[in-house]
């Protein structure tokens, strides 16, 4: 395999682990922490694209600071929304809120 | 390539749009007691930015096909002036753009008058309301102008950032409260997984611009249909899915329709879809426009299991917001045929339908959401299907229009839900998909069951005890009741006249696909 592979393959391995802790963790903060995990397994293939692939320098890590970018403003308004929760609820638990269902 | 001043006019209108949100928010800092300015401030901000881009429309003199403007071979000519794709392709203006722009506007100053009676009770929070909902239009204007894996997504976060906010807007409130947190966990990790295939399309084709990455898939040949290719549009498909509700990432909808306030789940039903549908639409016919097969194959998986469970689970809600939700997923489903009519046969009659299709369905159903807030606001309402029973009698006019929107829903002529289903299902069979064109026929005669049970009640069943209206504390809210009227008219007039509807929505797409 070329260089770009093995890196995509990390990114790949990084995202997984970042989505099964979103499917798996109960604890909203863990959600949140796991869904950093993916968006930083995006930056990793985005730098090492521009980096490996020809004809595409610029723009891959053009993107990976927007999704740091934006990573950041994700996190800040899911806290607010886990806070909020957390005033009105006393807990972070994902499995606490079932006020609704069918 | 563009100059910086064709680069601002390109985007103009959502300049308006996010300036007007920055002004409302500075503003309620500063008009004290005298909130009700703000909505007024917002919608003048819509209206002045739908301004801009009808005389943006009107002043085009000539306009190449979308496909020569992302090349750089075409321009379109504003009275004179030169403006295409700005900000070095990243965003090209097209009268798709154009279309899409007007109808959001509509979707907002809709959505602002609607939450006339919502936001009487929770002055102190009007300011956040109107700013937040302006950033979610300037996003989905971002969706439809971006020509560019980047601009795609920045435009895609800036519509759901501020949507969760909205979600959980009644702080304090356990259910909105709840609807926030699942709308956030969902929607954060189908960003992630959209953000992860679009990576891997970058991986693919080397490009992140849409018209690179067609010419570049194009010239790799059979080479382009590899696992990664594959992988990236399933991805893609998948953040797609999750945010327009398809079933099987469905599972967040009916909970946060339900638990979000009422005005924020009618502007998520209409406007959050129709700013998702117009991106993709563009990513998917402009960028793997010759990766047809790949992607309509993925969609037309989603769109069977959309109408079919979508449908089916609507059937026993007695909740009148839960089942909207339900058939709103639905729709969704309706949709989907649109865009993979466009797939199958290159041709734009299928997205035409789906821009026709997101204007119909937005009177329809911000009108059906409008009634239950116009029902609560005028007595102690649950949204139960057994409280709207006789209110034929005791709300004649509120009865008329719950029933002319949820025989619009159904699809029933002469009735603007009809052409809708129409030019879809018409263009799915032209595309030679006759087969999922009976299951979607199929499933709206399903969904007469669910709407038109509604009506039954309406007008068939006794008012239960203390269903009598009752003043609410603030008043009636006339905004609600002038929003409701206008989507009402829209139904009607659009039903019995659809056709400038029609043409705008095939000029809009004359351009799209024409290389």
């Amino acid at each position: 395999m070329n260089p770009l592979d093995w890196w995509l393959l990390l990114a790949v391995l990084l995202f997984c682990i970042g989505a099964f802790g979103v499917l798996a963790r109960r604890n909203t903060i863990l959600v949140i922490m796991s869904l950093e995990l993916m968006l930083n397994a995006v930056n990793i293939a985005l730098v090492a694209v521009a980096q490996f692939r020809a004809g595409s320098a610029g723009a891959g890590v053009l993107f990976s600071l927007f999704v740091i970018t934006v990573a950041a403003a994700e996190v800040t308004v899911g806290l607010g929304i886990v806070i909020a929760n957390y005033r009105a609820k006393r807990t972070v638990q994902a499995d606490r809120f079932d006020e609704m269902k069918g | 390539m563009a100059d910086a001043n064709n680069s601002v006019l390109v985007i103009l209108p959502g300049i308006v749009i996010a300036c007007t949100a920055l002004l409302v928010f500075m503003a309620d800092t500063f008009v004290g007691r005298r909130k009700e300015i703000l909505p007024w401030i917002a919608a003048a901000g819509l209206v002045a930015a739908a301004a801009v881009a009808a005389a943006q429309w009107l002043d085009v003199d000539e306009l190449g096909s979308l496909w020569d403007l992302v090349t750089g071979r075409g321009s379109a000519v504003f009275g004179g002036r030169e403006g295409e794709a700005g900000f070095a392709g990243m965003v090209a203006l097209d009268k798709f753009a154009f279309y899409c722009t007007l109808l959001f506007c509509v979707i907002g100053v809709l959505t602002i008058m609607l939450s006339d009676a919502y936001m009487k009770k929770r002055r102190d929070a009007m300011g956040e309301f109107y700013g937040l909902l302006l950033l979610v239009i300037a996003g989905m204007f971002g969706m439809a102008v971006s020509t560019d894996l980047i601009a795609l997504f920045i435009a895609f976060e800036l519509m759901s950032l501020p949507t969760y906010v909205l979600a959980g807007f009644l702080r304090g409130d356990v259910r909105s409260g709840e609807a926030a947190v699942k709308y956030f966990v969902n929607g954060a990790f189908s960003s992630a997984v959209l953000v992860f295939g679009l990576a891997l399309l970058y991986a693919a084709s080397g490009q992140t611009n849409y018209a690179g990455i067609a010419e570049a898939m194009s010239g790799l040949g059979a080479d382009a249909e590899s696992g990664l290719t594959v992988v990236a549009l399933v991805f893609v498909a998948v953040g797609f899915g999750f945010k327009i509700a398809a079933v099987p990432f469905h599972g967040w909808a009916p909970d946060v329709y339900e638990g979000a306030p009422t005005p924020v789940t009618a502007f998520m039903s209409v406007g959050i879809k129709a700013g998702a549908f117009v991106g993709f639409l563009k990513l998917f016919t402009i960028a793997a426009v010759g990766l047809g097969d790949i992607w309509t194959a993925a969609l037309t998986v989603l769109a069977v299991l959309t109408m079919v469970v979508g449908n089916a689970l609507a059937l026993p809600q007695r909740n009148l917001k839960r089942m909207l939700a339900y058939s709103s997923i639905a729709h969704a489903g309706y949709l989907l045929l649109g865009l993979i009519a466009t797939g199958a046969s290159l041709d734009s009659a299928g997205s035409s339908a789906v821009l026709f299709y997101l204007g119909a369905y937005t009177f329809m159903n911000i009108g059906a959401f409008g009634i239950l807030v116009w029902i609560r606001n005028r007595r102690a309402f649950r949204y139960g299907l057994d409280e709207v029973a006789g209110l034929a009698r005791t709300m004649p006019w509120t009865a008329i229009g719950m029933a002319l929107f949820m025989v619009s829903l159904t699809g029933i002529p002469p009735l603007v839900g009809f052409w809708g289903k129409f030019y879809l299902f018409t263009a799915i069979v032209d595309a030679g998909m006759t087969w999922l064109a009976i299951v979607a026929v199929v499933m709206s005669a399903v969904s007469a069951y669910y709407y038109l049970r509604v009506v039954w009640y309406l007008y068939f069943r006794e008012a239960p005890e203390g269903a009598e209206v009752v003043a609410d504390d603030a008043g009636p809210a006339l905004g609600s009741a002038v929003a409701v009227t206008l989507a009402a008219l829209g139904v009607l007039a659009l039903g019995l006249y659809p056709s400038p509807l029609i043409s705008a929505a095939q000029g809009a797409l004359r351009v799209l696909i024409g290389g």
